[in-house]
């Protein structure tokens, strides 16, 4: 879009950061994101609230389990009677509680999958995300341990046979002592301590893997761990139905003294042990070290080189606090002013965590905080050079587009800001919407330069980059949040658009409709 | 049950706490700022129609792969195990409790006779508890198997020792002969078990040790 350009001190101005144009799968995915969103709208498709909706599994997990947990016996004669009696006899509630319980641990592995995929197809694992990245590997390993052991509690052949698999791995790690399996060979062998012992690890998983998230999500400011009502609703509207048409059961009971023949097995949790068969427990640890640890070091693998973070100018700073609240990473604090000026605090950045977005830009209506490669001075600079450019040429409506850099792709058809096939639109292309600071919104309008609309293309509704960029955005311009864009400004000549990077063509659609409608009321 | 209950409250209950201070704090700053707080979002059942339709289809992973049959050993296979706890003997005599009652003698005796004593505890401590792997051959159809010292347990090691390894067998007629020695020599077993015994497709059959009746026994 606007190629990397240089001002007169020579600095590039690189807008368009690294981002290239989604191709391959990365398309793929964005493809089918923008057709979900054109069935549930952006505000309810399921993939822009995948972390979410696994912690409302988890909480469909939790409620369940403490309600299965009241029937249960914690015998080893008791376990599986206990369980069907409950599948069997109370099959409209504790039968439904048992399918929820069992396909919310389901779903939670399938959406944690697809969130890691859609994290790394959207290059959203690097730099500054590296700590949630590495602990929802972390967390994955949590719930499928935790998911094992809750399978061994039913006790049936199923049960039997991960217990023996896993035991057999579990004794295979050399700080593990005695053999595990020596409680699976006879019946006597069998105690109801061993069963305590499940319930307690069943149960502490839930522990660990709410510490991992606290961690998950430990640099994530305001991070979404609802999902909307609607699509709470239907999450639980699906759960139901499946565990309706397929309502969770048992296996037949275990037995020792048999080899555990063909057993209903749950592949989301038991993948591995089919494993097994083809390398030793030693070897399957191995490898699921290697495995775990090459997923963890994907951050630092794929790294690019880090753009610099925004620099403060403390003379500028106002303590206002909007900066710390609007940074989506946690990278601006506040701490007691130390240049002795009127106001009580002062931001302080910490680069670690800059995403380089330009978002707190945006909310400092002081010019206290600029991206050294895209200085506000620069972006204005732009607007009014574009816009003057724009005032020159003949045309009914003219149009200043700002493109968010993760929107609509249109590299290739941009120079030096000139849209090609599009005289009368001039684009000014932003790391993120969320940089958009009302005052430069302001510019084109002003009487010398008299332009008729700002088109602003933003990414997706929800699904930000950066986190909140598009949604802060929206706030200052529908003005419940600071700093918002002046009353005065004739709402009608702004549009806004809400565009993934493969939406090109709908791009240029509403920029189309936009000027026709411009033109028309100028008549 | 009680202590499982306990012990999930006692994680709940911080829980619970930690949620309410943070709505607290989050309503008081909402009332000193002057927020009006917010709408409660209105559910579109239009809106959850469409989300439970894209939601049925990521069910279907979920139903597909939800129970799928597998089956990890052939319906041909049984298995042989051998499992058992036994206690190897010690590696040196010490009579612990003799020389716990005769140092108690002598401490008494010594008490009563110069009121100044002390208990040497460093002799009591020098008596060495420490046992032998036990070592367990296992011969099927005349085939050795299985040769292998179980260490024993504990950090003195002088603690049982844990016996447990798993073969695959033919059904079929086997003999199997198994010989245990917990003296440290090979030189003589000090149990041994020969038997043949019909296995069936499927069936698990287990060596095991008798402690009552001091034998192997197979199952």
């Amino acid at each position: 879009m606007t190629e990397q350009k240089t001002d007169l001190a020579g600095a590039p101005h690189d807008t368009m950061r690294d981002f290239t144009m989604p191709t391959g799968l990365k398309g793929l995915w964005l493809r089918v994101e923008a057709l979900v969103n054109g069935i549930t709208g952006p505000e309810y498709n399921p993939f822009h609230y995948l972390g979410a909706i696994g912690i409302f599994f988890l909480w469909v997990i939790l409620i369940s389990g403490i309600y299965l947990f009241l029937f249960y016996s914690i015998s080893a004669k008791g376990a599986y009677l206990s369980v069907q009696n409950l599948t069997v006899n109370q099959w409209y509630l504790g039968g439904v509680m048992r399918s929820l319980h069992r396909y919310a641990s389901d779903a939670l592995v399938l959406v944690m999958a697809l969130h890691a995929m859609r994290c790394y197809m959207l290059d959203r694992y690097g730099h500054w995300r590296w700590l949630a990245w590495v602990s929802g590997i972390g967390i994955a390993w949590a719930v499928i341990a935790g998911g094992i052991f809750g399978y061994w509690m039913v006790w049936d052949e199923r049960a039997k046979l991960i217990a023996t698999l896993s035991a057999h791995m579990l004794e295979n790690i050399p700080i593990f002592g005695l053999p595990l399996s020596l409680n699976f060979a006879r019946v006597v062998n069998l105690t109801d301590q061993l069963f305590y012992i499940i319930l307690f690890i069943h149960f502490s998983t839930i522990f660990f893997i709410f510490v991992l998230i606290l961690v998950h999500l430990a640099r994530v400011t305001m991070a979404v761990i609802n999902p909307p009502r609607a699509l709470a609703y239907a999450i639980m509207i699906a759960l139901l139905a499946l565990s309706f048409i397929k309502p969770a059961v048992s296996a037949p009971p275990a037995e020792v003294k048999r080899l555990a023949e063909s057993v209903p097995f749950d592949w989301f949790y038991m993948f591995i042990f089919p494993l097994l068969k083809f390398m030793s427990a030693k070897e399957l640890w191995a490898f699921t070290a290697a495995v775990t640890l090459s997923l963890a070091v994907v951050p630092w693998l794929a790294r690019t080189k880090r753009k610099p973070p925004v620099e403060l100018m403390l003379p500028n700073c106002t303590g206002c606090e909007l900066c710390m609240e609007d940074c989506p990473y946690q990278a601006v604090s506040m701490r007691k002013r130390t240049d002795g000026l009127a106001y009580p605090l002062e931001a302080v950045i910490s680069p670690k965590r800059c995403a380089s977005c330009g978002i707190c830009m945006g909310s400092c209506d002081y010019k206290a905080l600029n991206l050294p490669d895209i200085t506000e001075d620069y972006v204005k600079a732009e607007i009014r050079r574009l816009s003057a450019e724009l005032k020159g040429t003949e045309g009914a409506a003219k149009v200043v587009v700002f493109a968010c850099a993760k929107g609509a792709w249109l590299d290739g058809l941009v120079k030096d800001g000139r849209l090609e096939g599009y005289a009368w639109a001039r684009v000014i292309s932003l790391p993120c919407i969320g940089m958009l600071q009302p005052s430069m919104m302001t510019i084109p309008f002003e009487k010398s330069l008299a332009i008729d609309g700002i088109f602003v293309a933003s990414c997706p509704k929800g699904d930000c980059h950066y986190r909140k960029g598009e949604e802060w955005f929206t706030g200052r311009l529908l003005g419940y949040r600071p700093p918002v864009l002046r009353k005065s400004l004739d709402r009608d000549r702004i549009r806004t658009v809400y565009l993934s990077a493969v939406e090109r063509k709908e791009f240029f659609r509403e920029l189309d409709e936009f000027r026709k409608g411009l033109s028309e009321s100028k008549r | 049950m009680t202590v499982i209950l306990v012990t999930l409250f006692a994680f709940l209950i911080p829980v619970a706490i930690f949620l309410w201070r943070e709505w607290r704090k989050n309503k008081e700053r909402e009332a000193r700022e002057g927020i009006v707080a917010k709408k409660k979002e209105r559910v579109s059942p239009y809106a959850v129609a469409r989300a439970t339709i894209i939601l049925l289809l990521f069910s279907v992973p979920v139903y597909l792969f939800s129970d799928i049959s597998y089956s990890h050993f052939r319906p041909e296979e049984a298995m042989l195990k051998v499992a058992f706890k036994h206690t190897g003997q010690r590696v040196a005599d010490c009579d612990e409790t003799g020389l716990v009652r005769s140092e108690g003698e002598r401490y008494r005796k010594e008490l009563k006779d110069t009121r100044q004593v002390q208990m040497n505890i460093e002799k009591l401590a020098r008596c060495p508890r420490e046992r032998h792997p036990v070592m367990v051959e296992l011969f099927v159809d005349g085939t050795k198997v299985l040769d292998k010292a179980y260490a024993p347990t504990g950090l003195k090691k002088d603690m049982a020792s844990y016996v447990y390894d798993e073969f695959m067998i033919t059904p079929g007629t086997h003999s199997v002969r198994v010989r245990l020695y917990n003296n440290g020599a090979k030189d003589a077993p000090a149990y041994v078990l020969e038997q043949s015994s019909e296995v069936n497709p499927g069936e698990v059959k287990v060596v095991w040790f008798n402690d009552k009746a001091g034998t192997l026994v197979l199952e």
